[in-house]
This record gives structure tokens, sequence and C-alpha cells, in this order.
């Protein structure tokens, strides 16, 4: 029996499905608590797939990944909270959904886009992995330097209100990302001679703090106007209306899913960046970019698909180099490594019953997380949204206070949480937005490192600056990035253009009206 | 808009500190901070030259009278939770996770509650809360091996 074949009986063995189904559930709840990620649910799970075979471990392990991602689309729409960082881009549209009553609405949306995300993600981890893998090792630091400066220009997008309030809450979170060690020299930087502060600030907790307790006192300042924190409307055949609305832009699916798998293939960018881009380009591609923002189902369906598809993405350079394209692969790798699979050619040869039947595994994953994603997301929404906020708000603090602690153990990642909230809540008070705080402080860092990696290099080489415009893929950042930061400049003129172009074509019709 | 001017005021003298303070550093740490400060300067004095503009003004008046219009929050409520939200994290340490989670939530539950809600249905939250609480600190100290503080008291 040929090896695809023979993989794709396994995993429909009813074992398997069963761990599948397992897995995204379990997936899905750790994902949608704020402060617990992908990289985390797989870490935890790790220990119990010690005494099972390697096709069990890897299909259980491969369904916790894409739950986590997707479950972490729940705490953005139902708490302004993203379950996990690559739902950050679904906060935009997916709570401004919730509050308008259509919570269970932006859940199936989120839903239905990270199931076409993660299938379009996992044909090409199927039928494209060799060719991928060796484009992403092209990527060195000037490559990483412009990816992170394309990756800032997402600030125009998402700050509609004031373009230099985001540019300034982007650069607050670049220097809140240069605390702690730098990375090339190992200086101590910003510490003020805090122990808590020299390993730097970790992502989650801050990413907890600031979208999670502005949301929380927001919440309690306005509790009076509000018996509940979202309302919930319930509307028949919700799944039907969706879809429909969905397969009209068949395109913002497509384009969305490829983003997210080009940048989950890019080792260390991961799912985190993929939901943002996708969801900067979806606004730039839109007849109606001012409805991003305000609820917008192709602004969830956006982020969604992206973050999903990146999980494949992020298995290309694993499987077939060896190395991870995000965290949550980077702990795979280990259950691979521990289950005597050695990444690369052997993958593909040796070990392919079994590689494949993974990758067939993700596959049924991406299948089966629609009937579970709209069965347990139809339950949270109905929950959330029914807790009175005198219930809901110690709540949502208590799990964001044990969320913060438990990614390092340590308290003193609370207090970062703590801190960052309140910067957080009076930074919304006078008109900064978390997003671009949160770009900053996740682009940071590998901006940092790409910038002196490459003046380093440059500098062996007798060009210091040279490196940064004369290579292929460096000029199509470049490009890209100029495009990216010129087009709200762009747009303007177009919808400036469009009436006139409008004017111009009706007058001669008002002309023949009046004729008659 | 006068709250504008002051933030961008706060940012740019904090672009600066941040500037000298990097002037410490070796040349390869100091160069992206410096960057970026001298970033968060020029925005800043952006941001200060656009709040004298008369579209600021404009932007100013309108959300003073939506303000006027719009919703009163709940000031006092807030800085109460606030407190509250600070003595609890600060607390977890020394006093234990488990028991500083129980009693900091009843009181929020006391904080946040509405005048005319009767006292049965406030203990009832509170009750909902130390269960929800303890099934939380149970679910990560058994299954998920979180060393959770345990204060003084165990």
């Amino acid at each position: 029996m040929p090896v695809v074949l023979q993989a794709l009986v396994t995993v429909l063995h009813p074992l398997n499905l069963f761990l599948i189904s397992i897995g995204v559930t379990a997936g899905i709840v750790v994902g949608a608590l704020p402060g617990l990620t992908a990289t985390m649910a797989i870490a935890l799970l790790v220990p119990f797939t010690f005494g099972m075979s390697v096709v069990h471990a890897l299909v259980l392990l491969g369904g916790i990944y894409c739950g986590a991602i997707y479950g972490g689309s729940y705490a953005a729409i139902l708490i302004n909270t993203p379950g996990t960082p690559a739902a950050i881009a679904t906060t935009f549209d997916g709570f401004a959904l919730a509050r308008k009553g259509h919570a269970y609405r932006a859940i199936v949306v989120a839903t239905i886009a990270s199931s076409v995300g993660g299938l379009v993600g996992v044909f090409f981890l199927v039928f494209l992995s060799p060719p991928l893998a060796r484009a992403s090792l092209r990527f060195g630091p000037p490559e990483f330097f412009w990816l992170t400066v394309f990756g800032l220009t997402i600030i125009a997008t998402i700050s509609p209100k004031s373009t230099v309030k985001g540019l300034i809450g982007g650069a607050i979170g670049l220097l809140i990302g240069t605390i702690g060690i730098s990375p090339i020299e190992g200086t101590v930087r910003y510490a003020f001679r805090t122990v808590a502060l020299q390993n730097g600030i970790t992502l989650i907790p801050a990413l907890i703090g600031l979208f999670c307790l502005p949301e929380i006192l927001d919440m309690i300042g306005t509790r009076y106007h509000r018996e509940t924190a979202i309302p919930y409307r319930s509307q028949r055949h919700m799944l039907r209306r969706v879809w429909r609305l969905m397969i009209r832009k068949p395109w913002l699916l497509l384009r969305s899913s490829l983003i997210g798998t080009v940048i989950g293939i890019v080792p260390g960018a991961g799912a985190n960046i993929a939901g943002l881009v996708s969801y900067n380009e979806a606004v730039r591609a839109s007849r109606t970019p001012e409805k991003f923002g305000e609820g917008s189902i192709d602004g969830i369906t956006a982020s969604e698909a992206s973050n999903n598809a990146g999980v494949a993405g992020s298995l290309v350079p694993l499987l077939t180099l060896g190395i991870p394209g995000a965290p949550p692969a980077a702990v795979l790798l280990g259950a691979l490594l521990l289950k005597g699979m050695r990444p690369g050619a052997e993958l593909f040869s040796v070990h392919a019953p079994v590689t494949y039947t993974f990758m067939f595994s993700l596959v049924i994953a991406n299948i089966v997380l629609l009937p579970l994603g709209i069965m347990l997301g139809k339950a949270a929404s109905k929950v959330v949204t029914g807790l009175p906020i005198t219930l809901l708000a110690p709540l949502v603090f208590f799990l964001s206070v044990i969320g913060a602690f438990s990614i390092q153990n340590n308290i003193a990642d609370v207090y970062v949480m703590l801190a960052l909230g309140l910067v957080g809540y009076v930074g919304r008070r006078v008109g900064f937005q978390p997003g671009p705080i949160v770009l900053g402080l996740i682009l940071g860092m590998m901006c940092e490192q790409g910038l002196v990696q490459s003046i380093l290099i440059g500098r062996a080489s007798g060009t210091p600056l040279a490196i940064f415009f004369t290579r292929p893929i460096s000029i199509v950042l470049i490009a890209l990035t100029l495009l990216s930061a010129a087009w709200p400049m762009l747009a303007r003129i177009r919808q400036r253009r469009l009436p006139e172009a409008a004017a111009a074509h009706t007058h001669p019709i008002v002309e023949e009206k009046s004729d008659a | 808009m006068r709250r504008d001017r002051v933030v961008a005021l706060v940012l740019a003298a904090v672009g600066v500190f941040a500037w000298t303070e990097a002037q410490r550093y070796g040349a390869l740490s100091r160069l992206f901070p410096q960057v970026v400060a001298l970033a968060l300067v020029v925005l800043s004095l952006v941001l200060l030259a656009e709040s004298f503009t008369v579209r600021a003004r404009r932007a100013a008046k309108a959300y003073r009278s939506q303000r006027a219009d719009g919703e009163k929050p709940d000031v006092r409520g807030v800085i109460l939770s606030l407190l509250v939200i600070v003595a609890w994290t600060l607390l977890l340490e020394p006093l234990g996770f488990w028991i500083t989670s129980v009693l900091a939530f009843a009181v929020l539950v006391f904080v946040l509650r509405a005048p005319d809600q009767r006292a049965a249905a406030v203990w009832k939250t509170v009750f909902a809360g130390a269960l929800l609480v303890t099934a939380f600190v149970l679910l990560f100290r058994l299954m998920l091996r979180v060393p959770l503080p345990q204060g003084v008291l165990w």
C-alpha cells in the first residue's frame, strides 16, 4: 500500500480520531484562558504522551496546537483579551462585534476562518514543504530587520483615529522591549537594579495587563449602565448565515491563509505577527476600511484564518530542517526527538508513514475544529454574556493573575502585568490603544537583533549599510514597507477620487433626465 | 487639547531620559534604544504641535460635549477596585494565592454591588466566586503542576 494511503487509513482509525478530538478540545480550553499559550498547552501535555505510541502522541499534540491557537479567539472576542498572542488582531473587531450583541456570530466567523486557514496551511505543509523550507533559510538578519519594519507599518492601520498616537504607542512598546539583557553585548538595560527586570518584560503578562486590566476597569466604571459586560443576541441558522457572508469573499480567506502560512514558515516570526500582517492587508484591500475596528467580520476572518494557517506553516521548517517556525513548534520538536524521530530527510523516508499520518491528523483537527469550536463557542459566549459584572470583573482579574503567574511561575510577572495594566488604562483614557504598544513589544527584540547583527555582518564585509539594501528579499520587503507606509495617504486620495468619479458618471444621466 | 499637551511633554521627558540612560551602555547596546528614544521625542513634539491646531480644538470641544451628554463613569468604584486589585497582587506571595484571591474576590464583589442589591444576592456571588477560585487553584496546582505561592498559612 502506498505510504500516503497507509497514513490516511491510520489517521482515520477511531482511536486516532478520538485523540485528535480530545487534543482540539483541550487546546481550545487552554487557549481560551488568558495567559495559557499554545506552547504551554503542548508543554504541559507532552508528559502524558510518554506512554503512547509515536502516532498517538503526535496526533494528540497536533490537535492541541490547532485548538489552542483557535481557542485564543474566545477570550479576544468575549473579554477583549487575546487568549494567546496569535489572537491580538482578533480583539480589534471581535470584541467590538461582541459589544453589539453578536459574540456568537464573531465566534462562528473565527471558527470558520480558523478551519479554512488551517486547511490551506496543511495543504502547503503536505505538498510544498521542502522548497518552502529552503526559501525560509534565505532569511538572514537584514531580512528579519525589514520584516519587523514592515510589521511596524501596521500601526497606521490599527490606530485610525490618531496615527501619531499609534506611532508613539509603538515606540513605547519598542522601548519596553529593550528592558533587560541586550541581545548582542549582554548589557543589562533599564533594569534600575531590579532583579525582576533583568530578564526583560515577558510578552504574555504584558499582553494580559495592557488588554485585560483596562477592560476590567472600564467594565467597573460603566457597570451601572449595563447589566452584563456584553449583551447576547441569539440568531437561528448562524452557521449558514455567516458562511454565506464569508464565501462571498473567498480571496480574503485565501489571502489571509497564504499570509499566515508564509509568515509561519519564517522561523521566529510565528502566528502572532501573521495575524497582524494579515489584518493590515485586509484593511488595505477593503473597499470599506472604515468598518474595520467597529466589528467587521472581515477583520476577524483575516486574523483567524492567518493565525491558524501559521500552525502548519511553522511545521514546514520543523519537519524538513529541524528548525521550529514558532515556540509551540519548538516544543513539538522536543516531543519528536523524545520519540526518536530526527527532523529532516529521515522523516520523509524512514518515518514517512508516521510523518504523513501526523500531517493528515492536522487536516482532521481543522475539520473537527468546526463543530467542536461552534459548540464550545456557543456555550462560552452564553456563559460570559450571562455573567453579571460583579462576578465577571473579579473573575477575569483572577484569571489574569493566575495566567501571568504560570508563564514562568514568577510573581514578578504578576507585578509586570499590573504595572502595564495601569499604563494601559491611563493610556486608554488619553487616547492610546494597546495594539501598537504590544506590536512594538513583539517586534522590538527581533528588530534590534536584525539591525545590530546586520551592521556587524556589514562591518565585517566592509560595507556596513549596503547589506540592508542589496539582498533580493530585503528589496521586496522594503518595497512592501514603503507601500504599506504610504497606503493611508494613497487610500485618502482614492477615496477623494471616488466621489469625483461617481459624480462624473452621474452628470450625463442628470442631464439626460433634465433634457427629457 | 490640554490633555494631549501634558501627555506629549511627559512622553518627551521619558524619551530624553531613555536616551541619556542609554549613554551608559556599550555602542551596540545603546544603538537601538537611542533610535527609539529619539523617535519617541520627535513624535511627542509632533503630538504637542498637533494639539495647538484648529482641528485639535474642534476635537476637544466635541469630546467635552460628548462627555457631558454620555454616561458618567463611576470614578469612585474604579478607584476602590484599583486599590483592591493592587492589594490583591501585593498580598499574593506573603498571604498565599488561594486565601488572598478568595478574600480579594469577596471584597471586590462588595465594592461592585449595586446600592439596591439584596445581601443574599451579594453573598451568592461571593460564594460562586470562592468556588470558582478554588476550582481554578486546584486545577493549576494539581493538574497543571503550577507551584502557586502558599503563603504563611501553609
